[in-house]
């Protein structure tokens, strides 16, 4: 056999052998069965937050290497003004690292009183060394979220929130509106570090947010449900150590605004 | 009595012994900040293309992969630790099955992408199957696996190039021979 084609037929080879790993990866967790998820028992935060818990806004952003949209699927919208909460999960997914043992997801249980428009749920995990912060995608593939509308009447202002100023190095550090211990970074009980590193985007689509453990890449939800649940999953081999939530909403809410929010570990592995 | 000539003769296996040694420093010294699965495999298939190439003898990769994987075990370069064996055994014996294939011309930038990308993929491939027996389910093992193939395929791929220019050049400065023996 000629040399041409020997290396045409490797190439054939290679290019099968690619199109069957594409195939497995966009049809191929249907044919898997996996292991019934589990709640390990007790809530790792229960808590009720008030509408002085939005310490950032208004603003068209939220922290990313450059500033990333909120809406889901949407980069930043100069006429969108979001009022920002960072609530600090006190746990964090574990995806496929050989490492551990314990694979699973953080499964986040909501409810809302009196919610005043769109309120948009976004994640971050913390890390450390020089690998940037994780959060879930904002625009593109695989890019998700997780959205309530409330039909409360809009409240007149949010006194506590100032907004956030862009970061010239791609660092921010923020208060997180529960208490917690003080992280690693030896930074107070009410403040966390979100670091970002070129290239840009990088840290992006690391942890997701799932309507529903069948789908662990996650997907954008949409509901006028006030209470309900989703999940925090993570696929890369480094979903940080610490979790925060991100709610964010798009106009100043009612005095009566609520919102409870529960975490849990669900073991999936 | 005749005396059994050894199969590879003792340049041949100091050759080959320090293009494992190089795979395990390459490792070592470059920590690139890519976040890309499979971005090692530019530098990691190099030693072995080259090693395979001037030594031209089914085989070659293999020992290469064996020791640059008793040399990974040691230092404790990733969390598979002996297993890493299997790892480095797989890119070797990949690449000598593609040096049979293009009859050892790794000099040519085609058969050098195609030996780099085929010993990158072969690694992912152990790499993958040694975490579903550890335990990993497969469903994480699968999700992501088209982009990690696509990656392993381009680094190993760019890999085989730099090797098979490294050996024309060689070649070309007459520091080696296509025929050594």
């Amino acid at each position: 056999m000629e040399f041409r084609t020997r290396v045409g037929l490797a190439l054939v080879l290679l290019g099968c052998f690619l199109g069957a790993m594409v195939a497995l990866d966009a049809f191929g967790e249907a044919f898997f069965p996996q292991n019934a998820p589990v709640v390990t028992p007790g809530a790792l935060i229960d808590q009720v937050f008030t509408r002085a818990g939005f310490q950032y806004g208004p603003q068209t952003w939220r922290p990313g290497y450059n500033p990333l949209g909120i809406d889901p699927g949407q980069d930043v919208l100069d006429n969108e003004t979001w009022y920002l909460m960072y609530i600090d999960l006190n746990a964090t997914p574990v995806s496929g690292d050989p490492n551990v043992r314990k694979i699973g997801s953080v499964r986040l249980t909501y409810n809302f009183t009196d919610l005043a428009g769109r309120a948009v749920f976004h994640v971050y995990g913390l890390t450390t060394g020089t690998h940037p912060t994780r959060t879930n995608r904002q625009v593109g593939y695989n890019h998700c979220g997780f959205v309530v509308t409330g039909n409360a009447t809009a409240g007149t202002s949010m006194p506590a929130a100032t907004p956030l100023a862009i970061s010239g190095i791609h660092q921010y550090t923020v208060a997180i509106s529960n208490n917690q211990q003080a992280d690693y970074n030896g930074l107070t009980a009410t403040t966390r570090t979100f670091s970002f590193y070129p290239p840009a985007g990088s840290g992006e689509g690391a942890l997701h947010i799932a309507s529903s453990l069948l789908n662990r890449r996650g997907d954008v939800t949409e509901t006028p449900d006030q209470g309900g649940s989703f999940y925090v999953t993570a696929t890369g081999n480094d979903p940080g150590n610490d979790l925060l939530l991100l709610v964010a909403v798009d106009r100043p809410q009612p005095d009566g605004f609520g919102l409870r929010v529960r975490s849990e570990f669900v073991r999936s592995g | 009595m005749a005396i059994k000539k050894p199969y590879f003769s003792l340049y041949e296996i100091a050759l080959l012994s320090l293009c494992a040694a190089l795979i395990v420093v390459l490792n070592t010294t470059f920590t690139l900040p890519l976040n890309v699965p499979g971005h090692t495999g530019i530098y990691w298939v190099v030693p072995v293309i080259i090693g395979v190439g001037i030594v031209k003898k089914p085989g070659a990769g293999t020992y290469i992969g064996f020791v640059s994987g008793i040399l990974a075990t040691l230092f404790g370069l990733n969390t598979l630790h002996i297993l890493n064996l299997f790892i480095y055994l797989a890119m070797g014996g990949m690449i000598d099955l593609v040096g049979l294939l293009f009859f050892y011309r790794l000099d040519h930038p085609a058969a050098g992408f195609i030996a780099g990308a085929a010993g990158n993929l072969a690694k992912m491939v152990v790499n993958y199957t040694l975490q579903t027996f550890l335990g990993i389910p497969a469903v994480f093992i699968i999700i992501g696996i088209g982009t990690a193939s696509i990656s392993h395929f381009i680094f190993g791929g760019l890999g085989g190039i730099i090797a098979a220019l490294v050996l024309h050049r060689l070649l070309k400065a007459g520091v080696i021979s296509r025929d050594e023996s």
